[in-house]
C-alpha cells in the first residue's frame, strides 16, 4: 500500500515538473499583467477619447461651467467641465477635512492606546467598514444621512438659524438646504468611505516606526501621548501623508456613492448644502445614454482621462513617499 | 532582512534536480490530527482538486451557457411547450416602467415569449437599434433625421414607427406650495438659460425663497421634449437651452421623490410618476388663459400644452413574435397596461 | 525636573507627589487618549447604528423566500433571486480570470523577479492600478471589451443573419472588467502571503534538490494557501459589491429568469446582459416610481449582509489558521 502510494506520488510529481519551463514562462507573462493592465486602460480610454482631443476647446473645458452636451438641434454643444471639477474637489475637500483627523486619531488609538481584545475588535470593525460597497454608501447617503442633514439645515424664513446659515455659507437660502443629497452629504459619505483606508494605512505607518524610538522616548520620561506627538508623528510623517493622499485618491475616484448622494446639480456650490455634481457621477449618469462615438461620448472619456491621471498621480506620489521613507530608514 | 547571498536566485546543477527518491515535502504533523488540522490539510493539499472541481462546475455552466437559447427548449420544464423567443427592448427611461409592465403582462398571454425591457435613454435605444442589439426601441421623442439615416446605412432597413401611448409632462410642486397654476411663459423664465425668474416671489408674493429646480438628465427624451416646448427661442432664432444649476436626476421617479421632500421645489416629469406626496401645477399656454391639469383626455386632445406621444421603433417591418407583441400592445389589453402605469392610452 | 521652581517641601507632605507640570502632562495625555478613543467611537457607533437601522427597516421582507423568489413588478414585490444569482456568476467569472493571473503574477514578483527597475515598475503599476477609479475601469471595460473585443468576436463567430447568435456586453465583459479591477488586490494579498513563508523553508527545499518551481509548488504555495485564500475571499466581496464597472459593461436592470427548474440556477448566458444585486439596488433606489421603502432597504440589507458575511468568513479563516501556524 505504502509502496503504491509512493509510486503514484512520484508519477504525479514528475508530470507537473515536466511542465516547469512552460509554467515559468506563464509566470513571467503574468508578472507583466499589471503593466499590461494599466497600459491597456490608458490606451483604450485614450483611443475612445482621441478624436475629440484636438477638437475640444480646452480652455472652455477647464474654465466654463456651461455643460450642455446634448444641445437643441441647431445649437453648438458646450463642454464646460469647471463645475464638475469644482464639485469633485469640493466633495473631496470636505471629505478630507473630516476623514484626516478622524482617521489619524483612530489609527493612533488603535496602534498606541488600545490593547488586546479591544484592539483586535477595532481593527476587524475597520476592516469590515472598508468592505462595504460604494453603492451601499450611496444608499445610506440617499436614504439615511440625506434626510438627517436636510432636517438639520432647514429653518423657517427669517429665523435666526436661517440667517446664521446664510451668513456662514451653510445654505444659500434662509430656508436651508434644498435637497438632502448635497455637497455636505456627499462629503460625509466620502469621508466615511476613506476613513478605513486612512486608518489602516496610517496604522501600518505607525507600526513601521521601530520600537526603539518608543522605548527611547519613554525612557526620557515622555508619556504615551508625548511619544505619539513628538516622536511617532515626525517619524511616521511620510507614511501618514501617503495614507491621507490615498484617502484623497479614493475620494476623488469614488463613483456610486457620489452619484446617489450629491444631487446631480451642475453648478458651482456657493454654500455647504448646495447640490453639486462630480466628474465621476457625470460619467456614470451620462455614459449609459450617449450614442457611442458621439462628441459627448468622447468628452466623457476625456473626463475619465482627467480622473485617471489625477488618481494615478496621487498613487504614484504616495508610493514614492513611502518608498523614500523605507530607503531612508535602511541607510 | 538582508540577503547577502540571494540563494533562491541560484540555478541548481541539473544532476541535483528531481532525484528519484524525492519525498513528499509537506511537513507532516503527528497522527492525532484535530479537526483544524484536517481542514488545513484539505485546504492546502487539495488545491488541485479544488481547481478541477471549479473547472468542472464551470464547464458545466459553460455548456449551458454556450447553447443557443432557442435550442434549449427541450430541457425546459413542460410548462413551456413552444420554442422560447426572446424580444429585446431598449430605450427611454420614461417608458421603462411601461415597458416592464407590458413585458410582465405579456408573459401571461404568451408564456414562451420573454421580453427583456431595458432603459438607458432614448438615444441609447436608437443606437442599439442601429447595432441590432435590440428588436424594439422605446422612444419618448420622435426619431431624428440623422438617426433614421444612420439606421438605414448600418442595417439597410427603414425605421418603422408605432405610436403606442401619450404622456403628459407634469410640472410638480410640493403640496405646501400655495401656487396652483403656472403659465408656459413663467416656466420659460424659470427654466431657460438666462431666464429672469429665480425665486418664488417673482411668481407669487405668497411664497418666498429660491426655486429649487429638478429635472431629468440631459440625454433623456423628457429633457429634450421639455426644452423644446418650454424654453422657446432666443432672439437669434435658435432654440434656448435649459439653465445651469438644475438638479438633473437620472430617473423620472427621482425627480418626484425630491420634489416631495423639498418645499421650494419645482420639477418636471412624466405624469405617470405622480405620488400622493406631490402636486401637479395646472399649466396654461399663456398668462390669463385657463390653466389645465394634466390628465388623460386633455393630453390626448392636445389641450394640455406639454403632452407628447410615446413611440416604439423597429428596424424594418416587424415580423413574427415582435409583430405579435406590438399588435398586442396596440390592442385594448395592452392599452389597459398603459392606463395602469399612469400614462395615457391611445383611445 | 528642573523646570518647576524648587519649593520647600512641608514636613509630612509626599516628596514624590507630582508637580503641577507633571499633573498637567498626565491630564493632557489622558484627555488626548479619550479624544482618540472618541474618534474611533465617532467612526464606529453611528455606522453601526445606521447598519442596524437598515436591517430593522428591512426586517419585514427578510426571509428565505425573499432570497429565493424572482423580483416581480420592477422589484416592488417578490424577492432578489435573479440579481443574486447574477452577482454569483459575475463573481465566479471574474475569479476565473483574476485568480490564476493574479497568483502567478505574485509568484513572479515574490519568487522570480530580481530587484531592479522592472520589479519596481511592476510594483508601481500595481499600486496605480489599485487606485484607478472604478468608473474609469468601467470606461475601460466599455472601450476594450464591449466595443473592441466583442465586435471582433462577432466577426468570427456570429452569424449575421441570426442576431441571436451575436455576443453583447454581458457576463463575460463584466467579469473581465471586474477581473482587471481586482488584479492588484489579488497580487498584493498573494504577495504578502508568499512573503510570510520563511526563506529557510525554500532553502531547505532547494538543498534537497528541488528546482525553484518544485519548491514553490510543494512548499511555498501550500504554506501560504490560507493567506491566498483570504485574499481571494476579499476579491469575492469586492466583486460582489461593485457597481460602477458593470454599469456599461453588461449589467441590466431587468431580465427574465425562470421561476423553477434548472434554468433558475443557470439563468444567464455569458454573452447576454445579466442582473446584479448592486445594480438592482442602484436602480430601485433611484429610478422606480413608488418603490416601497422596505424593498429598497431589503436589497441594501441583503447586499450588506452578503458582503459582511463574506468578509467575516475571511477574517475568521485568517485568525483561525494563523493560530495554527507551524513556525
Amino acid at each position: 500500500m505504502a509502496e503504491f502510494q509512493k509510486v503514484r506520488a512520484r508519477k504525479k510529481f514528475r508530470f507537473l515538473d515536466a511542465l516547469e519551463k512552460p509554467i515559468e514562462v506563464l509566470i513571467r507573462l503574468c508578472g507583466w499583467s499589471s503593466i499590461i493592465g494599466i497600459a491597456a486602460i490608458f490606451l483604450f480610454i485614450f483611443k475612445e477619447a482621441a478624436p475629440m482631443v484636438p477638437k475640444l476647446d480646452w480652455i472652455h473645458f477647464f474654465t466654463s461651467a456651461r455643460w450642455i452636451p446634448n444641445p437643441a438641434p441647431g445649437n453648438p454643444p458646450s463642454f464646460g467641465a469647471w463645475a464638475l471639477l469644482v464639485g469633485t474637489f469640493a466633495t473631496t475637500f470636505i471629505a478630507l477635512i473630516i476623514a484626516v483627523p478622524v482617521g489619524l486619531g483612530a489609527a493612533v488609538y488603535i496602534s498606541e492606546f488600545a490593547r488586546g481584545k479591544g484592539k483586535e475588535t477595532l481593527k476587524i470593525v475597520i476592516e469590515l467598514l472598508a468592505a462595504i460597497p460604494s453603492i451601499v454608501w450611496g444608499f445610506i447617503g440617499l436614504m439615511v444621512l440625506g434626510p438627517i442633514i436636510k432636517g438639520i439645515f432647514t429653518a423657517a424664513p427669517g429665523s435666526a438659524w436661517g440667517k446664521i446659515m446664510v451668513a456662514f455659507h451653510l445654505a444659500t437660502a434662509e430656508t436651508g438646504a434644498s435637497q438632502g443629497t448635497n455637497l455636505l452629504t456627499g462629503g460625509v459619505i466620502l469621508a466615511l468611505m476613506s476613513v478605513p483606508l486612512i486608518v489602516s494605512l496610517s496604522e501600518d505607518a505607525l507600526r513601521a516606526v521601530p520600537d526603539s524610538f518608543r522605548e527611547a522616548a519613554l525612557a526620557l520620561g515622555a508619556n504615551t501621548w508625548e511619544t505619539v506627538r513628538r516622536v511617532l508623528f515626525p517619524a511616521a510623517r511620510n507614511g501618514l501623508l501617503a495614507a491621507c493622499m490615498l484617502g484623497m485618491g479614493r475620494a476623488i475616484g469614488e463613483t456610486m456613492a457620489v452619484l446617489l448622494a450629491t444631487g446631480h446639480n451642475n453648478r458651482i456650490p456657493e454654500a455647504l448644502t448646495d447640490p453639486v455634481r462630480t466628474m465621476t457621477a457625470t460619467i456614470a449618469a451620462e455614459m449609459g445614454e450617449t450614442v457611442h462615438g458621439s462628441e459627448h461620448y468622447r468628452v466623457l472619456f476625456i473626463l475619465g482621462i482627467v480622473l485617471f491621471i489625477a488618481t494615478c498621480g496621487i498613487n504614484v506620489a504616495s508610493d514614492l513617499i513611502v518608498k523614500g521613507v523605507k530607503k531612508a530608514n535602511q541607510s | 532582512m538582508k540577503h547577502t547571498t540571494p540563494l533562491h536566485r541560484r540555478t541548481l546543477p541539473p544532476n541535483l534536480v528531481g532525484s528519484d527518491s524525492t519525498p513528499s515535502l509537506t511537513l507532516r504533523s503527528d497522527r492525532k490530527r484535530n479537526f483544524r488540522d484536517a481542514v488545513e490539510r484539505v485546504l492546502t493539499r487539495s488545491w488541485t482538486t479544488c481547481l478541477s472541481i471549479t473547472v468542472a462546475a464551470l464547464t458545466g455552466c459553460g455548456q449551458k451557457e454556450s447553447t443557443d437559447p432557442g435550442a434549449a427548449g427541450g430541457q425546459r420544464p413542460v410548462v413551456i411547450t413552444q420554442k422560447p423567443v426572446e424580444i429585446r427592448v431598449k430605450g427611454s427611461d420614461t417608458m421603462v416602467q411601461l415597458a416592464t409592465g407590458w413585458s410582465e403582462a405579456y408573459r401571461k398571454v404568451k408564456s414562451n415569449v420573454f421580453v427583456n425591457a431595458d432603459g438607458g435613454g432614448t438615444g441609447t435605444g436608437f443606437a442599439a437599434l442601429q447595432n441590432n442589439t435590440c428588436d424594439i426601441c422605446d422612444a419618448s421623442r420622435e426619431i431624428k433625421k440623422e438617426e433614421i439615416e444612420k439606421t438605414k446605412t448600418v442595417t439597410g432597413k427603414d425605421v418603422k414607427e408605432f405610436v403606442v401611448a401619450y404622456d403628459a409632462l407634469a410640472v410638480y410642486a410640493h403640496p405646501s406650495n400655495p401656487i396652483n397654476e403656472i403659465s408656459i411663459e413663467e416656466l420659460r423664465e424659470i427654466w431657460a438659460e438666462n431666464g429672469a425668474v429665480t425665486s418664488w416671489e417673482q411668481i407669487n408674493p405668497a411664497i418666498k425663497g429660491k426655486i429649487a429646480l429638478f429635472g431629468r438628465q440631459n440625454n433623456s427624451g423628457t429633457y429634450d421634449y421639455f426644452r423644446e416646448h418650454i424654453c422657446g427661442q432666443t432672439s437669434a432664432g435658435k432654440q434656448r437651452e435649459l439653465r445651469g444649476g438644475i438638479s438633473e436626476m437620472n430617473g423620472s421617479a427621482e425627480v418626484v421623490e425630491n420634489v416631495s421632500k423639498t418645499p421650494l421645489a419645482l420639477g418636471y416629469s412624466g405624469m405617470g410618476y405622480k405620488t400622493p406626496d406631490v402636486k401637479w401645477l395646472k399649466v396654461s399656454s399663456k398668462k390669463g388663459e385657463p390653466a389645465v391639469e394634466p390628465g388623460t383626455d386633455v393630453a390626448r386632445s392636445g389641450k394640455y400644452p406639454i403632452a407628447r406621444k410615446l413611440y416604439l421603433y423597429t428596424a424594418g417591418e416587424p415580423a413574427g413574435e415582435v409583430k405579435a407583441y406590438i399588435d398586442w400592445i396596440l390592442s385594448p389589453e395592452g392599452q389597459k397596461i398603459v392606463e395602469k402605469e399612469g400614462f395615457v392610452p391611445l383611445k | 525636573m528642573n523646570a518647576a521652581p524648587v519649593s520647600p517641601v512641608a514636613f509630612g507632605a509626599n516628596p514624590f507627589a507630582p508637580s503641577e507640570f507633571e499633573r498637567r502632562k498626565v491630564r493632557r495625555a489622558s484627555r488626548n487618549k479619550w479624544l482618540m478613543f472618541a474618534f474611533c467611537a465617532v467612526l464606529v457607533i453611528p455606522l453601526v447604528a445606521i447598519l442596524v437601522d437598515i436591517f430593522v427597516k428591512a426586517a419585514p421582507v427578510l426571509s428565505l423566500d425573499y432570497l429565493w423568489l424572482n423580483p416581480v413588478n420592477k422589484g416592488k414585490e417578490g424577492g432578489l433571486w435573479a440579481p443574486l444569482v447574477g452577482t454569483f456568476y459575475l463573481v465566479i467569472g471574474s475569479l476565473l480570470f483574476v485568480a490564476p493571473v493574479g497568483i502567478l503574477a505574485a509568484i513572479y514578483l515574490n519568487e522570480y523577479a530580481k530587484e531592479g527597475w522592472l520589479n519596481r515598475t511592476i510594483s508601481i503599476t500595481v499600486t496605480s492600478l489599485a487606485g484607478v477609479p472604478s468608473i474609469v475601469h468601467g470606461l475601460f471595460g466599455l472601450g476594450a471589451f464591449v466595443l473592441t473585443m466583442l465586435p471582433a468576436v462577432n466577426r468570427m463567430i456570429a452569424d449575421p443573419n441570426h442576431p441571436e447568435t451575436k455576443w453583447e456586453g454581458g457576463l463575460l465583459t463584466a467579469s473581465l472588467t471586474i477581473a482587471v479591477m481586482n488584479l492588484p488586490v489579488v497580487i498584493t494579498a498573494t504577495r504578502e502571503a508568499l512573503g510570510a513563508v520563511p526563506q529557510a523553508f525554500r532553502e531547505a527545499c532547494w538543498n534537497l534538490g528541488a528546482t525553484r518551481w518544485q519548491a514553490i509548488r510543494t512548499i511555498v504555495l501550500p504554506n501560504s494557501f490560507s493567506g491566498i485564500l483570504t485574499g481571494i475571499i476579499l476579491v469575492v466581496s469586492r466583486a460582489a459589491g461593485e457597481t460602477a464597472p458593470i454599469l456599461f459593461t453588461g449589467a441590466t436592470f431587468f431580465k427574465w429568469v425562470a421561476d423553477s427548474g434548472w434554468d433558475k440556477l443557470f439563468p444567464y448566458n455569458i454573452r447576454e446582459p445579466f442582473m446584479a444585486l448592486s445594480m438592482h439596488l442602484n436602480i430601485i433606489s433611484t429610478q422606480i416610481s413608488q418603490m416601497p421603502e422596505v424593498m429598497k432597504f431589503g436589497s441594501a440589507a441583503v447586499l450588506i449582509g452578503l458582503i459582511l458575511f463574506i468578509n467575516s468568513f475571511a477574517i475568521v479563516l485568517r485568525v483561525w489558521l494563523r493560530g495554527h501556524k507551524r513556525w
